[in-house]
Parts: C-alpha cells; sequence; structure tokens
C-alpha cells in the first residue's frame, strides 16, 4: 500500500463525501492541502461537537442504573450510524460516479477502495462516538476499573461499527447484484435512500414507543430487551450473559466480515464499474417521440431532471421528513388534540395556518427552488431556441408549485386528520396551504433564478446557494416566530369577539388579499413580465 | 512496442471491436481514424484498462495488460474523449492527484508542472474548481494532468476537441518532440488535417473492423492525386452522400 496515493485518494474523497462544505470552503478561497487541512478539522469538530453535546447529557446520568435510557441512547445512535453509513456508501461509491475515472490510473484497486471506504467510516464516526461515551461512562458509573473501562468501550464501539458498516455494504452492494436492480438502477437507488429515511423516522418512532412508557417511580424508560445485554457487558462485565454477548458481537462481526469480504470486494471492481457506467447512462426504453408537441417534449424533460436519486433524498428530507417531525412532535407529545369542536369562526384562522405551513415548508431546499438549476447549462441553451422563454419558465414553475402543493396538502391533511378538524376547517387550511406555497414559491423560483448555478456537481451544492444552511434554519425558525405570533393574536382576537367572527375573519381575508397582490404585482413586474 | 492481438469487443449482439490486431513501435505517432462508433475509443479504452475486452490480448513492452496491469498502468497517461472527469477538484488538485497516481514527488515535477501550466496559460485558473471551467479550459486541465507525469505513451482520445488554435498547435509540436525521443503517442481524430500533419503510421476502423493499417505517405502514394480526405471517405464513408445533401439543402 502507497501511503502517498492513499493520501492524494483521501483528499479527493473527503471533497466527494462533503461537497456543501467544500464549496463553501473553496468560496472563501481555500484549495489544495488548506481545503484537506480544513476538511479533516470539519470532521474533528463534527466529532467533539457530538461529544460535547451528547457527552454532557450522557454524563449527567447515571446510566448504570437507567438500563431503558441506555438501550435507548444504544438504539438512536445505532441507527445514526445505518444512516450515516448507507448514505456515504451511496455518495461515495455510487453518486459520485468516478470509477471509471481511475481506472486508467496506476493506482492499485485496493487503495481506491480503502479510500472511499475510510471516508465513509469518519462520515459515521462523529455520529457514533456517543456510543463510545455511553459505554464508558456506564462502565465507570458501574465501578468497573477506568482503563478497562475505557478499553471495554473502545473494543465494543469498534465491533458495532464494524458490524453497521459491513452490514449496510452488504445491504447496499447486495442490492446492485439483483437482476431488478440491473433493469432499474435509479428507481432502486431512490428506493434505498427512501428505506434509509423510512428507517430512520420508524426507528424513532418506535424506539420511542417502545421506551416512553414510563417506569412509575424512576426516571428511567422501558427497557428495548434485544439491546438489554450490551448494559450488562458493561454493568456486571464477568457475567454469563456479558461474556456471550461479547462472543456474540465478535462472531456477528466475523460473519458479516468474511460475507463481506466473499460478496462484496471480490467482484467489486467489476460490479461498481458496471453499476457506475449503468447509473451514468441515460438509457431509456421509450422512443423519443418525433410527433412530441414542445409542450409534452419539454414536460417530459422537465420530469427527467426529477430523477436524481440524491435529488429526491433530498427533497423527501427537506420537504416531507422535516415538516413531518416537526409536526409529530406537536401532535405525538402529549394528549391527542381534539379540534373537532371548533367553529366556523375558525375558517380565517387555519387559512392563516395554512399559509403559516408554507412559509415553513417552502423554502431554498425546495424543489421550487432548484428547479431552474437542475437545467445546469441546458438553461442557456433553450434561451438560444425559439422556444418562448415566458412558456418554459411557466411549465416549470408549475411543475415545482404542484409537486410542492401535493406534498404540503398531503401534510395539512395528516395533521387535520390527527386532530380531527371540521371539513369546512379542513378546506381552509388546505386552501391557505396551497395559496401559500403558490406566493412562496414564486419567490424562491425567482430566488433559483437570480442566483442559478450551471456547474455544481452534487446537488446539495444548490442548498446552499445564497445565505446557506445558517440562513435556511434563520428563516424557519423567523417563519415560526412569525407565525406563531400571527396565529395567537388572530385566535385571542376571535375568541374575544366571537360575535364578530365573520367580520374579522373578512378582514383578514382582505388583508391577505391585498398582500397576496402586492406580491403578486411584484413578482410579475420584476421577474415575469420580461419574458413576455 | 505495443502489440494488440486479436482483440474483440462485443456488448450483447452488437460488436464494438472485431478481431483487432495491431502493432505500434517505440518512436511513432499513431493515429486511430474513423466515423463514430468504428471503434476507435473501444480500442484507446481498452488499452487504458476502462473496457476489459472481450478476447484477444495487449501487451505494453512485453507486459501483458491481464497479468501486470498496474505495471502497465504506469507506462501509459490518458486524456480521455470527455474532459468531464473529477469536476469536484480545483485543476491542481488534480494535477497533484496525477503525480501521487504515478509516484512522482512534487519536487519532481514542479518544475515541468510550470512549464506545461504556463505553456497552456491556465496559471490563473489553477486554484478553481474544474466544474466552473468552459470545455476548452477543461480539455487544458485533463492535458496537463496526462503530459506532467511524462510516462513513454501517451494515448490521446480527440485530444485536440476545445482546444484553441495556439494550445492545438502547442500540443501537436509535444506530441512530435515525445515520439522524437523514441516514445510513443496513441491518439484518435477525426480531424484529417491533423492526421495528415502528425501521423507516422495510421489505423483506420470501420464498424469495429481495421480497413487500413500504414503510413500516411503510403496511403497517399497508393491514390496520387487524391486528397487524404477523399481516400478516408472512399474506405471509410458512404458510397455517396451527394443525393442526401441535394434533398436537405435543395440547390
Amino acid at each position: 500500500m502507497n501511503k502517498r496515493q492513499l493520501k492524494a485518494l483521501l483528499a479527493v474523497n473527503l471533497r466527494l463525501v462533503n461537497p456543501q462544505i467544500t464549496d463553501r470552503l473553496r468560496k472563501k478561497g481555500a484549495s489544495g492541502k488548506t481545503l484537506s487541512r480544513k476538511l479533516t478539522h470539519q470532521f474533528y469538530l463534527n466529532t467533539i461537537l457530538f461529544l460535547g453535546i451528547y457527552g454532557l447529557s450522557i454524563a449527567m446520568f447515571n446510566l448504570s442504573k437507567m438500563p431503558g435510557m441506555f438501550t435507548f441512547y444504544l438504539g438512536l445512535f445505532i441507527l445514526l450510524g445505518v444512516s450515516q453509513s448507507i448514505s456515504g456508501i451511496y455518495n461515495v461509491f455510487f453518486s459520485g460516479n468516478d470509477l471509471v475515472d481511475y481506472l486508467p490510473l496506476p493506482f492499485r484497486n485496493q487503495e481506491i477502495f480503502i479510500s472511499k471506504l475510510l471516508v465513509v467510516v469518519f462520515n459515521s464516526i462523529p455520529f457514533t462516538t456517543p456510543l463510545f461515551l455511553i459505554f464508558m461512562f456506564t462502565a465507570i458509573r458501574a465501578h468497573v476499573f477506568v482503563l478497562l473501562a475505557i478499553l471495554m468501550a473502545m473494543l465494543m464501539y469498534v465491533f458495532l461499527l464494524g458490524i453497521i458498516l459491513a452490514a449496510c455494504s452488504l445491504l447496499v452492494f447486495g442490492l446492485t447484484k439483483l437482476k431488478f436492480f440491473q433493469a432499474h438502477q435509479k428507481m432502486v437507488m431512490n428506493l434505498l435512500l427512501g428505506l434509509n429515511m423510512t428507517l430512520i423516522i420508524g426507528g424513532l418512532y418506535l424506539i420511542n414507543r417502545s421506551s416512553a412508557n414510563d417506569t412509575g417511580t424512576s426516571m428511567d424508560r422501558a427497557v428495548i430487551k434485544p439491546l438489554f445485554p450490551f448494559f450488562k457487558v458493561f454493568t456486571t462485565p464477568t457475567s454469563p450473559v456479558s461474556l456471550m454477548t461479547w462472543a456474540g458481537t465478535i462472531a456477528l462481526l466475523l460473519v458479516l466480515l468474511t460475507l463481506t469480504w466473499r460478496l462484496v470486494l471480490t467482484h467489486l471492481v467489476e460490479q461498481l464499474t458496471q453499476v457506475n457506467n449503468a447509473l451514468g447512462s441515460t438509457h431509456t426504453t421509450h422512443r423519443a417521440g418525433h410527433h412530441r408537441n414542445l409542450n409534452q417534449g419539454l414536460r417530459a424533460y422537465q420530469f427527467q431532471l426529477l430523477k436524481e436519486p440524491n435529488l429526491i433524498l433530498q427533497l423527501f428530507s427537506n420537504s416531507v421528513l422535516l415538516p413531518l417531525v416537526f409536526v409529530m412532535t406537536f401532535l405525538f407529545s402529549g394528549s391527542t388534540t381534539n379540534l373537532s369542536h371548533l367553529s366556523l369562526n375558525w375558517l380565517g384562522v387555519l387559512f392563516v395556518g395554512g399559509l403559516a405551513v408554507a412559509a415553513f415548508t417552502v423554502n431554498q431546499a425546495s424543489l421550487v427552488a432548484n428547479l431552474i438549476s437542475l437545467d445546469k447549462l441546458n438553461f442557456e441553451f433553450i434561451k438560444a431556441t425559439p422556444i418562448p422563454m415566458s412558456q418554459y419558465l411557466h411549465q416549470k414553475f408549475q411543475l415545482g408549485y404542484w409537486l410542492q402543493v401535493l406534498i404540503n396538502v398531503m401534510l395539512a391533511l395528516i395533521v387535520a386528520i390527527v386532530v380531527r378538524l371540521p371539513f369546512a376547517l379542513d378546506l381552509a387550511l388546505m386552501l391557505g396551504v396551497a395559496w401559500g406555497t403558490y406566493l412562496f414559491s414564486q419567490h424562491y423560483f425567482i430566488r433559483d433564478y437570480h442566483l442559478r448555478s450551471t456547474n455544481w456537481t452534487n446537488v446539495t451544492q444548490l442548498f446552499n446557494r445564497g445565505s446557506g444552511n445558517v440562513g435556511l434554519v434563520l428563516n424557519m425558525m423567523v417563519s415560526v416566530i412569525i407565525s406563531a405570533v400571527i396565529l395567537i393574536t388572530y385566535s385571542l382576537i376571535i375568541t374575544a369577539f366571537a360575535s364578530m367572527a365573520l367580520a374579522l375573519n373578512i378582514l383578514a381575508f382582505v388583508i391577505v388579499g391585498l398582500i397576496s397582490g402586492g406580491l403578486l404585482w411584484h413578482y410579475h413586474q420584476s421577474f415575469w413580465q420580461q419574458f413576455s | 512496442m505495443i502489440e494488440i492481438h486479436d482483440l474483440t469487443k462485443r456488448y450483447g449482439n452488437k460488436t464494438a471491436l472485431d478481431h483487432l490486431t495491431l502493432n505500434i513501435k517505440p518512436g511513432q505517432i499513431f493515429g486511430f481514424l474513423g466515423h463514430n462508433g468504428a471503434g476507435k475509443s473501444t480500442t484507446l479504452k481498452s488499452l487504458v484498462s476502462i473496457i476489459n475486452p472481450t478476447s484477444g490480448s495487449i501487451v505494453v513492452d512485453g507486459l501483458n495488460l491481464d497479468q501486470q496491469r498496474q505495471a502497465v498502468k504506469e507506462k501509459i497517461s490518458y486524456v480521455p474523449d470527455t474532459p468531464d472527469i473529477f469536476l469536484q477538484l480545483s485543476a491542481s488538485e488534480y494535477w497533484d492527484l496525477l503525480a501521487a497516481a504515478y509516484n512522482q514527488s512534487e519536487a519532481d515535477i514542479q518544475q515541468r508542472r510550470e512549464q506545461l501550466v504556463g505553456l497552456f496559460e491556465m496559471t490563473a485558473h489553477a486554484d478553481e474548481p474544474m466544474a466552473s471551467f468552459s470545455h476548452g479550459m477543461r480539455q487544458k486541465a485533463i492535458l496537463i494532468g496526462a503530459l506532467l507525469p511524462d510516462p513513454d505513451i501517451w494515448i490521446l482520445d480527440e485530444p485536440m476537441q476545445g482546444l484553441d488554435p495556439q494550445a492545438a498547435f502547442d500540443l501537436k509540436n509535444l506530441m512530435k518532440a515525445h515520439a522524437a525521443k523514441g516514445k510513443t503517442v496513441i491518439f484518435s481524430t477525426h480531424n484529417l488535417d491533423t492526421a495528415q500533419q502528425l501521423c507516422d503510421q495510421l489505423a483506420i476502423l470501420k464498424k469495429g473492423q481495421l480497413i487500413y493499417n500504414g503510413s500516411v505517405a503510403d496511403l497517399l502514394a497508393a491514390h496520387p492525386q487524391e486528397s487524404l480526405e477523399t481516400i478516408y471517405l472512399q474506405m471509410a464513408g458512404r458510397p455517396t452522400n451527394d443525393h442526401l445533401v441535394e434533398t436537405i439543402e435543395g440547390d
């Protein structure tokens, strides 16, 4: 193994796995070794951050007396590890699509793969190191000799990380061997990434449900039984259960490593080259339609743009998962909210509530906010053709809007069903969502046009334009705060002046109408008019 | 010496390369000519290990590619037919990667790197990501990367594509100088003037089959008073396209 070559390859893969940070650092002038150093520092920073945040909270509990909490944290960080490993393997081995580029170069295959695997490990470490702390603190609090506690914690952490990585490798690379995958590569990749997200949501829900039952007197949660033997390992290290757990963990790791070696690593070059070629190709079973009209042709093209697994993952995560987690946190945290008794007086509040949902869900990471940039250089090319720009952009906007409104209305519907809203109010909420989505989609669509990027290599770079991630989070927070203030005020007024509810609602609609009209006029004057 | 023996590549029922046998001697500029899909890139990609041929063998300086792939790779540098590779890297990071791949220390290649970067006028762009480059600039960055380690054999798949006239002129001179040192340059092109200017030996492919292998001079001598373009089109083209052109463009 040539260390210099391995280092050079690691530098490349570090950039591949962190496209957003790489892009940001490049804009600040970092390149070459400086960039590699800063990316490595980012990795350390993430690790320390996670260790700091979770270390503090874990250190506060005496986990040796709280088996439920121990198994809860263990389950949580194993899930995070699985999620990070799957997305890491996808990003580094598949999304980069660069294996063919290495083939002519005199790198050894093992160097290429070790460098990629190491980056996947780096990517998973920050999210899983709290496991080490959980093990260590539990053992120390159980009065295990400190050095032994550290050694045991370290060993078990490495074994578990190995199991997670080997299992994820088997899953991902196993999928690529299926005949079904070879026929529908992109769809399977989308499914895999979707599965990853579902695993996290489902896993978190199950962990929360299985351990949320209070044991009564103590602060502990209910124990997650399959993970309980690990608790024994660190509280009573010499018990038969502990020794069996060690043996079982090591055996499982060895089996998975052997399977990974036999089934994955030995044919990896051929397999990945084949997969990379397949993913890179734009093979389609449909013949190009000679008799399509312009609208149909453009629509088919716009839909083609959406068939990028990473884009779908990000969309799912930003437009569905994040709001869903947010909503679920509120709705399932206490007793079930029942709003079936609300009268029609609340029509306006629900409509404004719908606008608030839209303000929260439509942002720079939404599909509609990136559709123009997804064109890359095709956009400039289309400008050079006789295709009317107005028609092209309207069609693009409509696609983005309808997909976004579909997601948002579904979210609103889930909320409406859970809180048992009367039908009329339900309708008001969804109309508010649809109208708000229209207004905010216009804003972000125009923003994309002004900040459009043609040379991105990973779709996540698009979400980082303008104010970046900090801006995204700030924007969401400000939306929530402003929406909360407006909704609370509106609700208080409606409650206090119930007899004047109709007049108040009409006034609210007039205000919303005026603001909407102003915004639409502004969007037309500043953007759409130039293409007419 | 590169010996290609009975090389065949099939994709399902389609034969991309059909029992190709060729010898390429050191000190030569060897050109591949042929229409799109004739098998030029398939041959070059087989030589640089991107494609595994269905059958046949490739031997480079006595080393069988199948058995000593690593050693063969160290003797070859390659420019692909599209320069859209490693776009997440800056040009200078890409050159560092190539230097590491060929095990050359920065000190060893510092002077050559500065000269090549200067020659192709890339100094100001060295730290910019290649994703932001125009096609021509990407081509220059990839060319610099390939020429930097200076191995014995350069394999260049349509290397003049996107280059400005100055860069194309400089590249031709570099290719001549490399061959003059007793080393080998293999390239594919659609430009017959370039082929005529540069090639010591020429292979013309048609639908995966070798239809001519010899020197440009011999080819011209065999068809006196005809240009290379006419000869090439007679060999590799359709019988006549005149009626199609008339149909499309009218009078």
